[in-house]
This record gives structure tokens, C-alpha cells and sequence, in this order.
């Protein structure tokens, strides 16, 4: 082979050679960084398998963990319910002794409550669930909610983990594709250094400029991309978001916004972090805790939507946070005064709505949301096909449409110009999912006279006038709102509102020709001002309202008796405790407090009329147990001749009456329940007390639970 | 003029010999180049491997403890009610032994009787047989030990012991890092082929020095290759 020779050099070409000399070293540099990227980017892609490998292996592992801690928390809460039972047989057997005619019958009862007693003791050291323990039922309204929720503290940890692990791969792979951009620009460089060998006269240094320019660049990439490695969130910050997840599981906004606010620092990149974030700052200042929570805090609001967006900007876009970024920007579109920038944000709540109903057609409550959207952009027609869509998928049952006539409200406050708009959606919401009962007849009447009454557990409207109303014909529905502050807006009581079965209303004792309609709640109502609008085969048939001045109160439950009440916070379970006769709850000081007793009839007293067993039950009550009050009580009989009902728990034949003791009142009921025991309880508390409401906000919040 | 002709011939006589041994690195560096980035694939793919099988492991070792977890839940489940039973034996037997009434002991021995039995016939039906994890005390409080009967089951199963996720995962991120130093090393061998490329190609002035490069790389490549390991 005949290879020529290369070229001399030949006299005053020094400075060629000069040059020659640095474009060969820089041929070397870049030959040498390309190898090293090479490296580099077999290595990061090792990491980036590695980290996925992990994510998979954390997977798996979360999922069992899951799936134990599911079984452990449902041993745990049968083991529990097989305590209760266990306690019931030993408070059937005490009931049935009191009333057993023979002595060695009764005697087998007492040794029959003996065994179980000791039993349920027993199998109550067995269970990590406990009634008065943090997630017990006596502290938990849901329950057993949220003792399942904090069962799963240790999977969400994994979960995270995963996510870490998963996240750590996405950057590795991230990279790895920046190293083979760097790779094809070294390349290039390299491809243009070389055509100096072969490229004669001036030309040749444009290829040496750019190939350097390309060198330069790409080193100084590879510099930036190596000054930082992707590298795996903290493993506290795992902790942070498990513990953030159970205290947003058991209602514990405040522990839970501080635990995710450490997550977040600790994890700026963890889209569900900031996801969940967002529905704990809604949730945290949102005056409505059961059913769905539309409104909160402006404040809450603005917190809400920031991370919520900073989620969205991470890539999280599951339906569900589309359909909540949907809501929030109407939310916030109400309350922006520029016309133009309403408009932007009802666009994009309503495409918001749209993108999660493509995700998921069957949450029908974001087409009510979108709904909403598109009659506050004054598209009528498309508000009326998403709303169409949603009654159409709405059972009579469900939640979804009563939130849906609170959220019209809401549009009200914010656009009074769409009064009409809004009263013919609400009519044709609560029309539509009414004919899915029954096809209503042709009630045309009106409730102009009705009035609305709140006490601490249940709402009363009354004086209806429902003539012509026929329970088999027509259909009657029952909406209650409630509004804590203005800046708030009124939100559903989903507890009290919905269709009203024929039983349900009453006529009235006092005013024969009207009725009335009471419903317990499920909660301890608070003050506000409270609405209520009564639909009739769909058509609004009338609207009361009513100033609520209720004393600060949380639901507590005398569980052993079966009932609940809404004491003051701070009263606490009495020393005083015969399981399944007496409960009570007392005032720190024990000066004010709470009895229930529940009994079988006496034998004594099994013949007598039911109001007169219930006042003989009563005064026994208060003489056999005088020592649960100040001081010894005697009858008052002047004040319970003021004493305005006798109703006392919807119990038949009940009876209230008052007692005084030295410095102090007791306001006493009693009644025979349906399962034909004798239910009695009393509210004690210093005369002082007795001038306020509290006493008998407590009275009447006195409900049975069975 | 005669002198300057035969050094003339002497130099050019010398960058034949350069050429011809540049020319013979060249096929050397391509030779090794090929022979590890041949050894890098297969650690990688080793690596691959291995992280598939440890995945594999951990999902076959996760199932079948998620089935013993389960036989010892159904024990779990057991023992509420097998406890109510001997619990509500033993003390009706010390109630009917204290009962100053002897109809009413006779009943409450009886009744001791028919817990006595219940209790019997669930306890046939634990998982859990082996002694010391079902514990039975004389005042009726039953314990399960619940690590111990795990414990027992896992001992008894056959394929568990054949399987190490942790292992394989660990021997995974070992063959990893094998492939990658190796990948390394290739990227060193091709870049003293592109610097022989330079030398046998290149210029006059820089032949040696892009020869002096390639060398000292592909020494450097094929001395860690011998190292780390063919």
C-alpha cells in the first residue's frame, strides 16, 4: 500500500505547526472528556436501573404492608366488637336478675353477668382498640374510621419510599439522556477538529472555531451536569408524609399540615405530598366536617390552590386532583372582582372538570361542578346537558346532589345576577333526581307560613302547611344549610337534608292541620344562622330561617346506655359507672354534669300508665342516686309546672321535671323506649348555670343511639 | 546533497517503522476494544438479570409469607372466641365449686361443661399445633404467640430457604458496577484507536504525539481490564 507521506514542514510554516500542535492536544481533551462522559453515562444509567429496581422491590412491599396492616387492624376491631358483646350479654343478664321472679333464677342472671364481666375483661386485654382510646368510638364519630386509617401508617411510608425511589430513576434517566446529547456534540466536535487534517487553506479554521465552540460547550454541560447527581429524597421525609397521611386520615388537619409542611421541605419535588397539603389547608378551615366540604377560609382557599398547582406543575394528574383544581378555581373565581380573570377561571375550572370527567365518567359530582362552571360562564345549555348527565347517574341516596344545590348557592352569593338561573337548576336538580322515586303528581301548593328551629342535635321545621300533600303521590325533600360566617357561605348539612319519608311527618299536637318534620343529626349543631327549603315534587315549596345561639359543645357518646349528647368539651367521664345502667359526664369540678340511666321496667311499677312510670322511674332515680349531685335533691314542684313539653327524647310517655338542691337545679326526663326499657336522664349544675341556655342545650341534645 | 538524501530516507524510513506499529495498535486497540465492550454487555446483562431474578425472589417470598401471615391470622381469628370459652369455663367451674346453692352449681357446672367443649373443639381447629404457642393459663387467659407460630410456619415451608432477594439484588448492584468500570475502559481502548487513527493519518509534527496518547490509554485500559477482571 502506497501511503504518502505526510507533510514537512516546510520553512515559515511555524505558525501552521503552532496551530497544529493545540488543535491536535484539543482532539486529545475532547477525545478524552467524550470517553469520560461515555463513562459517565453507562454509569448513571446503572443508577438509574438500580433506583428502579428499588422502586419495584418497595412496591411489592408496600402492598403487603399494607395488606397486613389491614388484617392486624381488622383482628383488632373484631376482637373489640366481641368485647362489647360480651359486655351487652353481661348487662342483659344484670337487667334480666332485676326482673327474674325466683331467686335461683335470679342468682344464675348475677353469676351469668359475673362470667362475662370477667370475660369481656379478658378479651379486652387482647385488642389494641379501646373505648375511650384515642380511635376508640367514645373519641372517634367515625369510627372505626380512623383507627383503620392509622393502620396504614407504616405502608404509606413504603409508598413513599417508592415514590423516592421511583423519582430517583426518572432523574438518573433524565441525565442519561443529557449524556448522549453531550456524547453527539462531542461527536461533532471531534468530526470537525479532524477536518482540519484534510481541508487546505483558511477554510480549515472554521471547522476548528465551530468544533471548539462545541467542545467548549459541551464541557461546560458536562461540568454543570456534574457539579449536582440526582440523589434520593430523606428518608424522614417519607416518615413526614406517613404521619401527615394518618393525621389527615383521623381528621387531624393541624398535626397533619405540620407534618407535610416538613415533607415538602424536606421533598420539594413530591407532587402528592403538595397534593394532599392542598385538601388538608381546605379541610383545616372548612366549617362543614361531615359530608363534602365546598367552602373554607379565604385564606385556606388561596394556600389551597398554590400547592394544589404545584402538585399540577410536578406532573401529578390523577382525576381527582383535575376535579379538585376544577372546584377551587370557582371557588376563587367568586371572589375575584375583575370580570376578565372570572371568566379565565371558570374556563378553566370548567376544563379542569372536563379533563377529570374523561378520566373518570363516573364521579358525578364534578359534572354537577362543571355544571356550575358553565352556568357562571352563562353557557345555559351546555350547563344544562352537565347537569342532565349528573342527575341521570344519581341515586336518591346519594350526597352528590344535595352538595350540588349548596354549591348553586354559593354562585347566588357571589353573582346575585343569575337569581333566576340558579332557582330553575335547583328546581330542575331536585325535580329530576325526585321523579327517579316516584313520578310526582300535581302538587302546586306553597309553605309561606313555615318555620325552621335548631337545637344542639336536631333540626325541627315546622308549620306546613301541606293540605292537598299526598306521601303516596308526592315526593317532599328536606335541605338544610348553614352558614358559621358570611365570608364563608352557607354549606349542606348532608345529615338532615334529603327526600322526607311519609312517616317522618308529623302532624302537629299544638297546631292541628300543619306538620312538622324533626331530625337528629349526627354532630353537635353550632351557632350561625341555619336555612332550611322545602322541594315538593321538585318545585321549591318554601324557605325558613333561624339565628341559632347554641353554646359550644362536640358530640360525646354514653355508649354503655345508648345514648348521645352534646356536652361542653371539658366535661369528662364520671367515676360514677354501672355498665349498661348508668353513664355520666361531669365538669371538671363535678359541680355540673350528666346522668343517663337505662333500666328494665321495675315489677313495681310494670302496671302503671307510661307517664306515670316514667315520673315513679324518675323519682327513684333521683332518691336511690342523690349522691351523684352537690347536695342531696328534693322535688320543685313550681318549676316543673313551668316546665313547657314534657318530650323527652321521642320517648313514649315521657316526663320532665325539675329538682332543686342546695345552690343547684337538676332538669330530669324520662320515657319508655322502644325496646320497653326505662331511659331517664338529668342535667345537674349550679343555679348560675341554669340562667344560661347551656343546660338545656344539653337536655335536648340527649338522644338514643340504638 | 548526498547526506541530506539518506537522512532523508533514514527519517522517512523511520515513520514507515512508526506507521507499521501504529497500524498494528490500531488492530490491537480494536481487538480489545471489541473483547471488552463484549465483557461490559455481558456483565450488564448479568446485572439485568440478577435484578430480575431478586424481583421474582421478593414476589415469590412475599406471597407465600402473605400466605403464612394468613394462616396465622385465621389462628388470630380463632382465639377471640376460643378465649371467650375457656375463659367463661374456667370461671363458671370456680362459681358452680363457691355456689352455696347446689341447683344453682349443678347449672353452673353444666354450663362450665358446654364451654369446656366449645373450647375444645375450636382449639382442634388452630393452624398452629406445635407446643408453647397456644398457652393456656389455669385462670382461663389464653396467649398466642404470634411471632413463634410465624416463626414455625416459615421453618416448615420448603421454598423459602432457596429464596434471597437481598442476595441477589446485592450481586446485582456488584455485577452493575463490573459493567459500568468496564464500560469505562472501552471508552478509554476507543479513544487510543482514535488517537492511532490520528497518528497514522495525521500530520508530520503531531504523528508521535497522538501515538505517545493512544499508547499510554490503551496500556491504561487493557492493564485495569486485567485487573478488574476479564
Amino acid at each position: 500500500m502506497n501511503v504518502r507521506a505526510p507533510e514537512i514542514a516546510a520553512p515559515g510554516e511555524e505558525g501552521r505547526d503552532a496551530l497544529s500542535r493545540i488543535v491536535a492536544v484539543c482532539i486529545v481533551l475532547v477525545t478524552l472528556t467524550a470517553a469520560a462522559v461515555g463513562w459517565r453515562a453507562a454509569s448513571s444509567s446503572g443508577a438509574a436501573d438500580s433506583a428502579g429496581v428499588d422502586a419495584q422491590r418497595l412496591s411489592v412491599k408496600a402492598m403487603e404492608e399494607a395488606l397486613r396492616s389491614k388484617q392486624d387492624a381488622q383482628l383488632n376491631y373484631e376482637l373489640f366488637v366481641r368485647t362489647e358483646a360480651q359486655r351487652r350479654r353481661a348487662a342483659a343478664a344484670s337487667w334480666a336478675s332485676l326482673s327474674a321472679e325466683r331467686a335461683r333464677d335470679q342468682q344464675l342472671l348475677e353469676e351469668e353477668n359475673e362470667v362475662w364481666t370477667t370475660v369481656s375483661r379478658r378479651t379486652e386485654k387482647l385488642t389494641k382498640l379501646k373505648a375511650a382510646g384515642r380511635y376508640g368510638p367514645e373519641q372517634d364519630l367515625t369510627f372505626p374510621w380512623r383507627y383503620y386509617a392509622q393502620s396504614e401508617r407504616r405502608s404509606q411510608e413504603i409508598g413513599a419510599l417508592r415514590d423516592a425511589a421511583s423519582e430517583e430513576s426518572f432523574a438518573w434517566g433524565k441525565r442519561n439522556a443529557s449524556y448522549a446529547t453531550l456524547l453527539t456534540m462531542l461527536t461533532v466536535a471531534l468530526f470537525l477538529l479532524g477536518f482540519w487534517l484534510s481541508v487546505p487553506g483558511r477554510a480549515k479554521l472554521i471547522f476548528v472555531v465551530l468544533g471548539m465552540a462545541l467542545a467548549l460547550a459541551a464541557a461546560a454541560w458536562a461540568a454543570t451536569l456534574e457539579s449536582s447527581a440526582p440523589s434520593r429524597p430523606p428518608e424522614r421525609a417519607a416518615k413526614e408524609f406517613a404521619e401527615g397521611y394518618v393525621a389527615h386520615g383521623t381528621q387531624d388537619y393541624k398535626r397533619a399540615a405540620a407534618h407535610l409542611e416538613k415533607a415538602v421541605d424536606l421533598w420539594p419535588t413530591y407532587a402528592r405530598a403538595y397534593a394532599l397539603l392542598s385538601d388538608v389547608y381546605f379541610r383545616r378551615d372548612a366549617p362543614e366536617t361531615f359530608g363534602f366540604q365546598s367552602v373554607t377560609d379565604p385564606q385556606a382557599l388561596d394556600d389551597s390552590i398554590s400547592v394544589l398547582r404545584k402538585a399540577d406543575d410536578l406532573g401529578l394528574a390523577g382525576w381527582d386532583e383535575r376535579a379538585t383544581l376544577g372546584w377551587l378555581e370557582f371557588l376563587l373565581a367568586l371572589r375575584t372582582p375583575d370580570d376578565a380573570e372570572q371568566r379565565e377561571l371558570l374556563e378553566w375550572s370548567a376544563r379542569h372538570a372536563e379533563e377529570a370527567i374523561d378520566r373518570h365518567p363516573g364521579a358525578t359530582f364534578v359534572r354537577y361542578n362543571l355544571g356550575l362552571a358553565r352556568l357562571a360562564l352563562g353557557q345555559d345549555t351546555a350547563a344544562r346537558a352537565a347537569y342532565d348527565d349528573a342527575v341521570r347517574r344519581t341515586q336518591r341516596d346519594d350526597q352528590e346532589w344535595l352538595a350540588a344545590l349548596a354549591d348553586l348557592d354559593l354562585l347566588l352569593d357571589g353573582r346575585p345576577d343569575l337569581a333566576a338561573e340558579v332557582r330553575a337548576a335547583k328546581e330542575f336538580v331536585a325535580g329530576s333526581v325526585a321523579r327517579q322515586q316516584q313520578e310526582p303528581g300535581p302538587w302546586e301548593g306553597s309553605l309561606p307560613g313555615m318555620t325552621a328551629q335548631v337545637y344542639p342535635s336536631a333540626v325541627q321545621v315546622a308549620e306546613l302547611a301541606l293540605d292537598d300533600f299526598d306521601p303516596k303521590r308526592d315526593v317532599l325533600s328536606m335541605h338544610w344549610y348553614w352558614l358559621k360566617e358570611k365570608q364563608l357561605g352557607w354549606v349542606n348539612l348532608a345529615d338532615v337534608s334529603g327526600f322526607v319519608p311519609g312517616s317522618d311527618i308529623v302532624e302537629s299536637t299544638r297546631a292541628p292541620g300543619t306538620y312538622f318534620i324533626e331530625w337528629s343529626t349526627t354532630r353537635c349543631l353550632e351557632r350561625g344562622q341555619y336555612r332550611v327549603e322545602i322541594y315538593v315534587n321538585g318545585r321549591l315549596a318554601g324557605e325558613a330561617r333561624t339565628e341559632a345561639t347554641l353554646t359550644t359543645s362536640r358530640m360525646s357518646r354514653l355508649r354503655s346506655v345508648d345514648v348521645q349528647l352534646c356536652p361542653p368539651a371539658r366535661w369528662q367521664k364520671a367515676d360514677w359507672f354501672l355498665p349498661g345502667f348508668l353513664e355520666g359526664l361531669v365538669a371538671p369540678d363535678e359541680q355540673a354534669g350528666t346522668y343517663v340511666l337505662r333500666m328494665p321496667v321495675p315489677r313495681t311499677l310494670a302496671d302503671r300508665p307510661p307517664q306515670q312510670l316514667s315520673t315513679a322511674s324518675l323519682d327513684s332515680f333521683i332518691s336511690t342516686f342523690g349522691e351523684l349531685f352537690p347536695a342531696r335533691p328534693t322535688f320543685d314542684d313550681a318549676s316543673t309546672q313551668a316546665v313547657a313539653s314534657n318530650y323527652f327524647m321521642g320517648l313514649s310517655g315521657s316526663r320532665v321535671r325539675r329538682y332543686e338542691y342546695d345552690g343547684g337545679w337538676i332538669l330530669a326526663g324520662a320515657g319508655i323506649t322502644s325496646e320497653g326499657d326505662v331511659l331517664a336522664g338529668v342535667v345537674f349544675g349550679p343555679s348560675a348555670d341554669f340562667e344560661t341556655r347551656q343546660p338545656l342545650d344539653i337536655f335536648d341534645s340527649l338522644l338514643t343511639t340504638s | 546533497m548526498r547526506e541530506s538524501v539518506s537522512a532523508g530516507k533514514a527519517e522517512e524510513r523511520g515513520t514507515g517503522k512508526l506507521r507499521f506499529a501504529v497500524a498494528l495498535l490500531i488492530a490491537a486497540a480494536s481487538v480489545s476494544s471489541a473483547l471488552i465492550g463484549w465483557r461490559a454487555s455481558e456483565y450488564s446483562g448479568r446485572a439485568s438479570d440478577l435484578d430480575q431474578r431478586g424481583l421474582e425472589e421478593t414476589r415469590e417470598r412475599q406471597q407465600i409469607l402473605a400466605g403464612l401471615e394468613a394462616f396465622v391470622v385465621g389462628d388470630l381469628r380463632l382465639l377471640g372466641s376460643y378465649q371467650e370459652h375457656v375463659k367463661a369455663s374456667v370461671v363458671l367451674e370456680r362459681r358452680a365449686s363457691r355456689a352455696a346453692n347446689r341447683s344453682v352449681a349443678n347449672a353452673l357446672d353444666a354450663r362450665a361443661r358446654e364451654e369446656e367443649d366449645a373450647a375444645e373443639s375450636i382449639r382442634r381447629s388452630f393452624w398452629s399445633q406445635q407446643k408453647g404457642i397456644l398457652v393456656e393459663e389455669k385462670n382461663g387467659d389464653v396467649r398466642y404467640d404470634r411471632a413463634r407460630a410465624f416463626e414455625a410456619l416459615k421453618a416448615e415451608d420448603i421454598a423459602l430457604p432457596d429464596l434471597h432477594p437481598d442476595e441477589a439484588f446485592a450481586s446485582a448492584r456488584v455485577t452493575r458496577e463490573q459493567a459500568v468500570n468496564l464500560v469505562g475502559i472501552a471508552a478509554l481502548v476507543v479513544a487510543s484507536l482514535i488517537f492511532f487513527t490520528l497518528a497514522r493519518f495525521g500530520r508530520a509534527g503531531t504523528n508521535s504525539l497522538f501515538a505517545g496518547a493512544g499508547g499510554l490509554l490503551l496500556v491504561t485500559g487493557l492493564t485495569l481490564f486485567v485487573w478488574i477482571g476479564p
